[in-house]
């Protein structure tokens, strides 16, 4: 055949300037924006952590006595044992149910969907003070302990690492319920079938190929919750420093409130945490791989058939309704109970007889409440429309592989390995060294919102325009519609469901998030989970627990929006 | 539609993808207005790369696109019109129906969002003229998404020609469907372009597709044009034993040819296994050139005993398999020296396997082309099928 004539005389074609020009800019401005917007804190905290305190020289001081101390290790040793024990539990718990609802003939599958949207809305503040409650001195459990043996003590110590593990690892067992049960939804039937036809009994299926096939989608979740508990931060606070049990999270905190603030220490501690969680995300990443190459999509007409669990699945049902009892209806009697009861008293019929609505009265008395809730809805609704209009583009242009659109992807994943305290710390020092005035207001708060949610926006957009068929752009410029025309005429149109999903994801995790505010609130802007968190810390749990029924209540209608909104888009996607 | 309507000319056509082998080499032709045109070819050969260059949806390095005086695309003048100004009609694989408008908003689409401005009745009364020209009045106000296979094609095809393109482009646009249908919607297809007098390049992978609607078919392997002709030329006088596999010769065979032979003329040609056969020549060749040698399974004749009969090649074999395919029988012959050939043959009798046979194949339907670079192997049909 004949060589291809390059260099000859023929000359190759190569756009000219201006429109070269013009075809880069717009993913260049773009990847400009999203580092200006994830960058600064890394750098932030780079320099802090290796300046001395007066700022005059660079030195790894702060370094150095971070690593002598030992109460470091045994911090980072608490964090990791808590962190693995809650992971476990939260897996084995919520995978069992996930496996259950999708792949089982069990009844009450709808009840495991009501607890996980209700308690996607409810923040932890509210469910760790329930929990507290429940298994406290005062609650039913060690009430109820002694009077049946007589004896006067305590049948389970809440303040201890078991009892973190416990509340933390209840906390994410809906999360893990969710995001299991996608991947049990999409896997095939086919293979189990097989498995059934040569001869395979139900656990033999389960555990040779179900389990295998799902393996390793379990084991990036697992790392996910790992590290999701490595950066907790209300379990640790609430439980963990009244009992002095020490874990980062809250050592970070405290050197953030000691006063003086010691700023450089909690740089370097920072920096720590962020290498951690920078080292497993690059595992959660490799094992996700596998996990996309282990998915079993089979597009059209495609219904998982569920297994026959015949007399077992009574026996399931029973699991699902503990689940249901742990995650949504024990916490949720006890805040109601908590918000009834004029203080704090064990649950029997003389505290049902003095029931009061007094919390609730002095909730709404305060003009201040009403303030913080819409401070709150503001914030949380403002970032989560940045992130996503920001996504939604960034995607667009790394989704569709524009010129110049390579950093893209990595730049929005950057705030991944910023646990929320440590963004919180990084924020205070940029708020100190800004040229205007931010430091305590709204606006840092939700600044810091953004960064953080960015990954989460680039998730649901990216899912979005991936399911997009190429050609159904190509034919909207080929109809002689420009670039924003098919944004805005065929791209948004089509992934609104993906975005309005999105946008729900981060308005409910951020109207929820206390780690980031907690450093960031000012005495007027507060979000309505650090002044819980004040309520809480300064005694006031009645309080806590009526705000928390109201809050519950109102965000539990826009996690059932996320649901629906969801489920139609998977609906739709299977329809095509 | 009296007046001729503008040439299409593309020119060193060279679209290189790096560190990838698919893409095009070089590819020219010449287009009539009004010609239905369709590139030919095994998926990777370039035939769709080269549909989304004259689109725009690809930038080539080099050559030229030209559409009557205008340049779509010229590498030495600098010139590229981008996509949504080349006013083309394209129909896509994947029909490219947007699901959250309905039929008629798919159609009225390029009319709302091109350069010209149109008033409400002038896309009312054009959108209605081309929904009817599909057959899909009364659809309008349909959601895309309700519609079957076949309908959506049919939107795609509306949208494609409302704007009344210079060119239509046609990727693939029936293998969606299922059988029945396609065979319907090629006769239409082909109807509504020679109505609409639109010059049309159309790419698919399916030769009787090809030889159906077109014109003129240009075959395409590794990245340039093969060969290129009408559907009769391409069917009986291959170019290559790459084009006469592709057009469904299943036994294409290496050799040699023993004495020069002119254009058209007879001669014999010696096969890899030592065996010889007289050949017609599609092209003159010299002695000790190599040659494809193809035979279509349906030009041999299978007899119980030779009958010697002139003007045919007379091989006897052992019928290695057989089966049955309704309307036709095929069997793989084995004839010695290491050499087997298939054949369709209709089925009233069947020959068992094993059975002695006498194989007797015309001098006329014995056909000596050009080699490949690459020998082509009976398997090659396989591939092709699944491609």
């Amino acid at each position: 055949m004949t060589a291809l004539p390059l260099g000859d005389q023929a000359i190759a074609y190569r756009r000219p300037l201006g429109e070269r020009l013009a075809a880069s800019l717009p993913a260049i401005i773009v990847s400009i924006v999203i580092g200006l917007i994830v960058l600064p804190p890394v750098a932030v905290l780079i320099r802090t952590s290796l300046l001395s305190d007066d700022g005059a020289q660079w030195t790894l001081a702060h370094y150095a006595t971070l690593f002598s101390d030992p109460r470091l290790y045994v911090s980072a040793w608490n964090s990791v044992t808590f962190s693995a024990l809650a992971m476990l539990l939260s897996l084995l718990n919520g995978g069992i149910v996930a496996w259950l609802v999708e792949r089982t003939n069990v009844p009450f599958k709808p009840l495991a969907y009501l607890s996980a949207i209700i308690s996607l809305g409810t923040p932890y503040i509210i469910y760790v003070s329930a929990w507290l409650y429940i298994l406290g001195r005062a609650g039913p459990l060690n009430a109820s302990y002694r009077a049946l043996t007589g004896e006067t003590g305590l049948l389970f110590n809440v303040y201890s690492i078991p009892g973190m593990v416990l509340i933390e690892g209840v906390l994410w067992s809906p999360l893990v319920f969710l995001l299991l049960s996608a991947t049990f939804r999409r896997s095939n039937a086919d293979m189990e079938e097989a498995a059934r036809m040569s001869g395979a009994s139900v656990f033999a299926t389960v555990t040779r190929i179900s389990l295998r096939l799902a393996m390793p989608a379990i084991a990036g979740l697992g790392i996910f919750v790992f590290i999701r508990n490595l950066e907790a931060f209300d379990v640790p606070v609430l439980i963990g420093t009244p009992s002095k049990i020490s874990l980062l999270t809250t050592d970070i905190y405290q050197s953030m409130t000691q006063v003086p603030p010691q700023l450089g220490h909690a740089s370097a501690f920072s920096m720590l945490m962020m290498v951690i969680v920078a080292v497993l995300l690059h595992f959660y990443g490799r094992i996700s791989k596998k996990a996309e190459r282990y998915a079993s999509i089979t597009g059209k007409g495609f219904r998982p058939r569920p297994f026959d669990l015949g007399k077992g699945r009574w026996l399931g049902a029973a699991l699902i309704v503990l689940n249901a009892l742990l995650v949504l209806v024990l916490p949720l009697l006890a805040i109601l109970y908590n918000s009834l009861t004029p203080f704090v008293r064990a649950m029997n019929l003389a505290g049902l007889s003095n029931l009061t609505l007094d919390h609730y009265r002095a909730v709404f008395a305060q003009a201040h409440y009403v303030e913080l809730a819409l401070n709150t809805v503001i914030v949380a609704a403002s970032a989560a429309t940045v992130a996503v209009a920001l996504t939604a583009i960034a995607a667009w242009m790394s989704v569709r592989r524009w010129p110049y659109s390579g950093l893209i992807d990595q730049l929005t994943s950057v705030p991944l390995v910023f646990p929320g305290i440590v963004l919180g710390v990084a924020m205070i020092e940029m708020a100190l060294n800004a040229p205007i005035p931010v430091y305590g207001t709204l606006w840092v708060i939700g600044m810091a919102f953004v960064i953080r949610y960015l990954p989460y926006g680039m998730r649901y957009s990216h899912a979005g325009i991936i399911q997009v068929h190429r050609e159904l752009e190509d034919a909207a410029g080929i109809s002689g519609a420009t670039r924003p025309t098919i944004l805005r005429r065929v791209l948004l149109p089509l992934i609104s469901p993906s975005l309005i999903a999105g946008w729900l994801f981060i308005f409910l995790i951020g109207a929820k998030e206390l780690s980031i505010a907690v450093l960031l609130a000012g005495y007027n802007a507060k979000t309505i989970s650090v002044a819980m968190f004040d309520q809480w810390t300064n005694g006031a749990g009645g309080e806590v627990s009526a705000m928390g029924v109201i809050w519950t209540c109102v965000m539990t209608i826009f996690s059932s929006a996320l649901y629906w909104v969801t489920r139609q888009r998977t609906d739709m996607a299977s329809a095509k | 539609m009296n007046t001729p309507g503008p040439t299409l000319k593309v020119e060193g056509l060279s679209k290189i993808y790096a560190g990838s082998t698919g893409g095009v080499k070089t590819v020219d032709f010449t287009l009539k207005s009004g010609t239905f045109f369709t590139l030919l070819g095994p998926s990777g050969c370039g035939k769709t790369t080269t549909l989304r260059c004259i689109a725009g949806l690809e930038t080539p390095n080099l050559g030229a696109i030209r559409l009557g005086d205008t340049s779509f695309f010229d590498a030495q003048a600098g010139a590229n019109i981008p996509l949504n100004r080349r006013n083309i009609g394209m129909v896509f694989q994947s029909y490219a129906i947007w699901p959250h408008l309905t039929v008629f908003e798919n159609v009225a689409f390029p009319l709302r969002v091109g350069k010209e401005r149109y008033s409400r009745a002038q896309i009312k009364e054009m959108v209605e003229r081309a929904v009817a020209s599909v057959d899909l009045t009364g659809f309008e106000s349909r959601s895309a998404t309700q519609l079957s296979g076949g309908q959506q094609q049919r939107v795609a095809l509306a949208r494609a020609i409302v704007k009344k393109p210079s060119l239509l482009l046609l990727d693939e646009p029936l293998s969606n469907l299922d059988a029945l249908l396609r065979d319907e919607m090629r006769a239409e297809l082909k109807s509504l372009q020679a109505r609409l007098g639109v010059t049309t390049i159309y790419v698919t992978h399916d030769q009787s597709e090809a030889l159906e609607m077109s014109d003129l078919v240009a075959v395409m392997n590794g990245g340039v044009i093969v060969q290129m002709g009408t559907p009769q030329e391409i069917y009986f006088r291959p170019a290559t034993g790459f084009v006469a596999t592709f057009m469904g010769s299943a036994n294409v065979l290496a050799g040699t040819v023993d004495t020069q032979a002119p254009d058209g003329s007879l001669g014999t040609v010696t096969l890899a296994g030592g065996r010889r056969l007289t050949c017609r020549f599609t092209r003159s060749a010299a002695a000790g050139d190599a040659v494809a040698v193809s035979i279509r399974p349906e030009d041999i004749r299978l007899l119980p005993a030779a009958s010697g009969s002139g003007g045919a090649n007379q091989l006897s074999g052992t019928v290695a398999s057989a089966s049955f395919l309704g309307h036709l029988a095929r069997y793989t012959i084995d004839v010695g020296s290491g050499l087997t050939l298939h054949a369709s043959i209709a089925s009233q009798t069947m020959l068992q396997p094993g059975a002695q046979v006498a194989v007797e194949i015309p001098f006329d339907s014995t056909l000596a082309l050009a080699a490949d670079d690459a020998p082509p192997q009976g398997r090659r049909r396989n591939s092709q099928a699944a491609a």
